[in-house]
């Protein structure tokens, strides 16, 4: 990198360029780096930091292997697919590879039991769900105008919606009391703020399945907020790319399908994120959709699509392999078994050494509820504690407040992005640390964390992990215990 | 669905989503639409519309297919499980780096070596539409000029202002010069940007030029290096038709420049660059911004996350690429076979009578139309346009499209089809020019009677004009109609002889009705003498008009006085009939609106 001359890149670069909407000076980035640095590994770096905070989807790809070794013609690099590869390569119309947009509302319809049907003429491609996000929030408000956003939400959405648009993102504030419900009240309240400092909410963003929370709506929550935009008049984007690893399957609930059931519902306010990186597990593949029930969205969405085009042999082949329905029946459900297995295998493991987390069945984490280890209920506590998970567990969970949660002293723990052997140790330090840490803290004046309340609350989640789809994902969690702590 | 009626929504979009600045509404587009209704087929559709706006490479894929086929382990997953799960989960924004060392060789081995690329700074995003705006939101914000030559690639004006909010401001490029671009159109477009109150962050350039299918000289290069500087602002280079010039020595990239000069100023530019256009893969979405500025590699790669390239398309090219042996076989080879392909067309309309910019890159060549013109504007530049795509039946680009600032250029495409679909395209564009001057020939000439006297009259008449406006074209007043019309001229006997013959054979029918429509006008008896006699009163009337017309036609009748002085007697007055006539019939040979132009002389070369 030569350069013989210095020029005042902030005179010369943009706002855009200088600020620092990427984000990435986000604590959530810094786990991420911590995690580059000393990465672990089973044989060479059996030390090193266990990435947690990364929520991809690794338990089911035998299934997607096996399905490519059958289905040699899907690729157009074999000799029984090779003769599209012309076609295929110099395809460029933005409105995507027709049986690529067929297949992948087929999968949206099966992700959701078929009890929607979504047309194929309203899948718009962009660069995966960051680029769908981008999309929609060119496409629906100005600079200078919102978005609300309950909290704890997905970090990078302050880069994704806000960065290069211009708009701003405003907190629905969401509780533990009530398991992070969303409230008529809480939309209220952040709606009612805005109007206070007058900034324009051109919509709600809600991502059902959460992330992190790992829990998804109820029917009538998401009646609710369908009833509340309507009120308001305000486009409510639905992030559901965790559709898929519900655990309990049918127990999701769309917003497609609530719309069908509020009649007086404006369509034109409806917009859909999907995805397949997480769904699939293919983020490589930077598969983003935006389908909305909004005419003119859907045809400026197209246009702007240019920017975050899917590549054509990655549309041809799954188009191939998102069309086979017998592989995408038997995908989900056993995806959706391993990931149960997973989750509770880590739920029930922390349990037994008294670290609750919120009840939840879908995403590819919990949310673990390390507040009883604070020093006090601070967000520089929260930091601290997680420096010690990183550097002295040597884990890389992700803290609550790089998602904005309202309260500290909760993390995300991804769970799907190891094998087996690496979860079960990731685990055991987990564990062993506050077995050992136990045992300092007797030491100290600090007892209240080991009062009977919690073992309670490990018990009684224990009993929730037999019978796991028993309760609702909004069943109060020992809500009283929860307070008690703070 | 019907997204075609549109319904205002309860609430509204953004500014973005109302506005027009995604640019499909232009004429550029209308002509897709008009293929996309009528598709060409050589068996199932012969008289479909030929896509000729459409700038794909095809000429060299058997090479791609054959690469494919002799390695088949290194272009996909292999036997390996962990093979496909490695790679579909692969999402760092930095991509892989096989495949970012694979392009950094690449851009090298298309410019010959000179200049080197670091794989460090490339930056990897979905095709270049996305590698274009990417820049411009980082090196302008909202309301700022981005400077860009004219002519330009239409989707400009989509790729860097539509979301960014920045403006283009137009650095004008005229065919005087070949569309060069000159430090005083460089400055001209400056001022009138700061003019205009807007703060010019950078200049734009496609080098080779998209559409004039030209590389951009070193000189030049030089120069735009040199205003950039000392006005401290970017430079940005497309250079994503780089593999595509026909002669490796005849491209200079800004790297080179920037090489020689041991990278002064380097930080201020920024290179584009893509495979839809070298390799042919544009459905791919390959993509790359090549900065030397380390703080835009840093923000670019971080954008780069709303826009990056499937992995499993890295992946294959990286195999395709890190093989030197191919990619310089393919390189060659391409470019021989697009050299090729410009010959066959550049001589198809030649034959036909339609010259194009002299060219040595791209997928398209630049096509001067502007002697067919009816005048000098975008109206007429679009009708014939329209008429190329409705009655030829062939989709080419107008220059309005493209900004060019002078009417009657068009963008055609050549390496989007077969061989043979150009020939049929030239086919269709020759007789096209055929039936036209001689429908206009023979209005004229079933107009005026017998075939055969015309015949001897256009020969005499056109051979008098063209010796005429010859000598006088040594005045630098008339330059044009020395150098576009004289040597037509030359070749209008021959012609003139055919469009009688052809008149004879196929006028019946479009002759009664035209007699029918302008029986009024029609004398009879129509003797030679009589023809001679409405020449002459057609002369006297414009010459007894002259003084009452504005100023500009003082030149006119500064013009025809002159003609009179070198002259003597009658035979002046012949040949000065003989010259207006000439010029007249040239006209109504090639554009076939002798009224359109007022009957005027100096407006032939307006």
């Amino acid at each position: 990198m030569e350069s013989s001359m210095k020029i005042n890149n902030h005179s010369l670069l943009s706002k855009i360029a200088t600020n620092n909407g990427h984000g990435e000076n986000s604590p959530y980035f810094d786990g991420w780096k911590a995690y580059d640095a000393n990465p672990f590994h089973p044989q060479h770096n059996p030390e090193g930091v266990i990435q947690m905070g990364l929520a991809e989807n690794q338990l089911s790809f035998d299934l997607i292997q096996k399905w490519i070794e059958s289905n040699q013609n899907a690729s157009i690099c074999t000799p029984q697919g090779a003769s599209c590869f012309k076609e295929i390569a110099i395809f460029q119309d933005y409105h995507g590879l027709p049986e690529f947009r067929t297949a992948i509302a087929n999968f949206m319809n099966r992700v959701r039991g078929n009890r929607v049907r979504f047309d194929p003429d309203r899948i718009v491609m962009s660069g995966g769900a960051t680029g769908a996000h981008e999309t929609l929030a060119f496409c629906l408000a100005d600079p200078g105008e919102a978005f609300l956003v309950p909290t704890p939400y997905y970090p990078a959405f302050d880069r994704d919606l806000r960065w290069r648009t211009g708009v701003n993102l405003l907190p629905v504030v969401c509780e533990s009391s009530n398991n992070f419900k969303i409230t008529r009240e809480a939309l209220e309240t952040a709606y009612e703020k805005a109007k206070f400092d007058n900034i324009t909410v051109k919509g709600l963003l809600v991502t059902n399945p959460s992330n992190p929370l790992g829990t998804f709506l109820d029917r009538e929550t998401l009646k609710d907020v369908v009833n509340f935009i309507n009120d308001k008049s305000i486009h409510l984007v639905c992030d559901e790319i965790y559709a898929g690893t519900v655990t309990t399957g049918d127990a999701f609930v769309s917003i497609a399908e609530v719309i069908e059931e509020v009649p007086t519902c404006n369509l034109d306010l409806i917009h859909l994120v999907y995805s397949l990186s997480k769904d699939m597990g293919f983020p490589g593949f930077r598969v983003g959709i935006v389908y909305s029930y909004n005419d003119n969205v859907v045809s400026i969405a197209r246009k702007m699509s240019s920017f975050g085009l899917v590549s054509t042999q990655t549309q041809h082949m799954l188009a191939s392999m998102l069309s086979d329905d017998t592989f995408v029946e038997n995908f989900l459900s056993e995806s959706r078994i391993r990931l149960a297995r997973r989750h509770d295998t880590f739920t029930r493991g922390l349990a037994q050494v008294g670290i609750g987390s919120l009840e939840s069945n879908g995403g590819l984490f919990f949310w673990m509820d390390l507040r009883r280890f604070l020093k006090d209920a601070t967000f520089e506590s929260e930091m601290a504690f997680w420096r010690v998970i990183i550097n002295e567990i040597k884990l890389n969970v992700s803290p609550g407040q790089s998602f904005h949660c309202s309260e500290p002293g909760w993390f995300r723990v991804c769970f799907a992005n190891m094998d087996d052997e690496t979860a079960m140790i990731a685990l055991w330090r987990i564990k062993s640390f506050v077995r050992k840490n136990r045992n300092l803290k007797i030491k100290t004046k600090n007892q209240y964390w080991q009062n009977n309340q919690h073992l309670r609350l490990s018990s009684r989640r224990l009993e929730d992990m037999l019978t796991p789809h028993r309760m609702s994902p909004h069943s109060p969690l020992a809500s009283p215990l929860v307070r008690a702590q703070n | 669905m019907a997204i075609e009626i549109v319904q205002q929504p309860a609430v509204g979009l953004s500014k973005i989503a109302v506005s027009e600045t995604h640019g499909e509404n232009s004429p550029y587009f209308a002509g897709w639409k008009a293929y996309d209704e009528n598709p060409y087929h050589e068996k199932h559709n012969p008289s479909g519309v030929i896509q000729m706006g459409l700038a794909e490479n095809q000429v060299s894929f058997d090479l791609l297919e054959e690469y494919l086929e002799s390695n088949q382990e290194a272009t996909s997953w292999g036997k390996k499980v962990s093979g496909f799960k490695e790679n579909a989960l692969f999402q760092d924004y930095h991509g892989l780096l096989a495949f970012r060392k694979a392009i950094a060789s690449f851009m090298e081995q298309v410019r010959g070596g000179k200049a080197k690329f670091s794989p460090e700074r490339v930056v990897l995003t979905a095709g270049a539409t996305a590698a274009n705006e990417l820049l411009t939101f980082i090196l302008a914000d909202p309301g700022d000029a981005l400077l860009v030559p004219t002519p330009y690639y239409p989707g400009f004006d989509r790729d860097l202002r539509w979301r960014t909010g920045v403006e283009i401001v137009p650095i004008h490029c005229e065919s005087s010069n070949n569309f060069q671009i000159t430090p005083e159109a460089l400055e001209s477009a400056y001022d009138h940007a700061t003019s205009m109150n807007m703060k010019v962050r950078g200049v734009l350039i496609t080098n080779p030029s998209n559409p004039l299918g030209a590389t951009i000289q070193r000189k030049v290069l030089e120069q735009i290096l040199d205003f950039v500087t000392r006005k401290n602002i970017h430079m940005i280079s497309d250079e994503i038709y780089s593999g595509s010039v026909f002669y490796a020595d005849e491209f200079v990239s800004i790297a080179d420049v920037l090489e020689s000069r041991n990278y002064k100023d380097s930080e201020r530019c920024h290179i584009v660059y893509s495979l839809s256009k070298d390799l042919g893969l544009p459905g791919f979405r390959v993509g790359t911004v090549y900065s030397y500025n380390d703080q835009v590699v840093t923000t670019a790669r971080r954008m780069s996350s709303f826009t990056l390239i499937s992995s499993q398309t890295q992946l294959l090219l990286a195999s395709v690429l890190s093989n030197k042996e191919f990619t310089q076989k393919y390189i060659k080879i391409n470019r021989e076979r697009l050299r090729k392909r410009y010959e066959t067309i550049v001589n198809g309309l030649r034959k036909a009578g339609i010259e194009c910019l002299k060219g040595n890159a791209g997928l398209f060549c630049w096509m001067n139309l502007t002697p067919y013109l009816k005048d000098a504007t975008k109206e007429s530049e679009l009708e014939i346009w329209k008429t190329i795509m409705e009655e030829v039946k062939l989709n080419i680009s107008p220059g309005s499209s493209c900004r060019c600032s002078e009417a009657g250029w068009f963008r055609v495409c050549f390496a989007n089809m077969s061989e043979e679909t150009l020939e049929v395209a030239l086919r269709r564009l020759h007789e096209f020019m055929d039936k036209r001057r001689l429908s206009m020939a023979g209005r004229k000439g079933e107009r005026e009677r017998g075939a055969g006297t015309m015949e001897v009259i256009w020969a005499g008449a056109a051979e008098e004009g063209g010796r005429l406006i010859g000598e006088r074209s040594k005045d630098r007043y008339h330059f044009l109609i020395r150098d576009t019309m004289a040597s037509k001229l030359k070749q209008f006997q021959s012609k003139a002889v055919q469009a009688s013959q052809f008149l004879s054979k196929h006028g019946n029918a479009y002759y009664k009705q035209l007699m029918e429509e302008n029986k009024q006008y029609v004398q009879e008896p129509a003797t030679v003498e009589k023809c001679n006699e409405l020449s002459k009163k057609l002369f006297y009337t414009r010459l007894a008009s002259i003084p009452n017309r504005n100023e500009s036609f003082w030149k006119e009748l500064d013009y025809v006085k002159n003609l009179w002085k070198n002259k003597k007697d009658l035979h002046v007055e012949q040949a000065g009939i003989a010259a207006l006539f000439g010029v007249e019939c040239f006209a109504w040979f090639c554009a076939g609106e002798i009224v359109g132009r007022g009957f005027t002389i100096t407006g032939y070369h307006v």
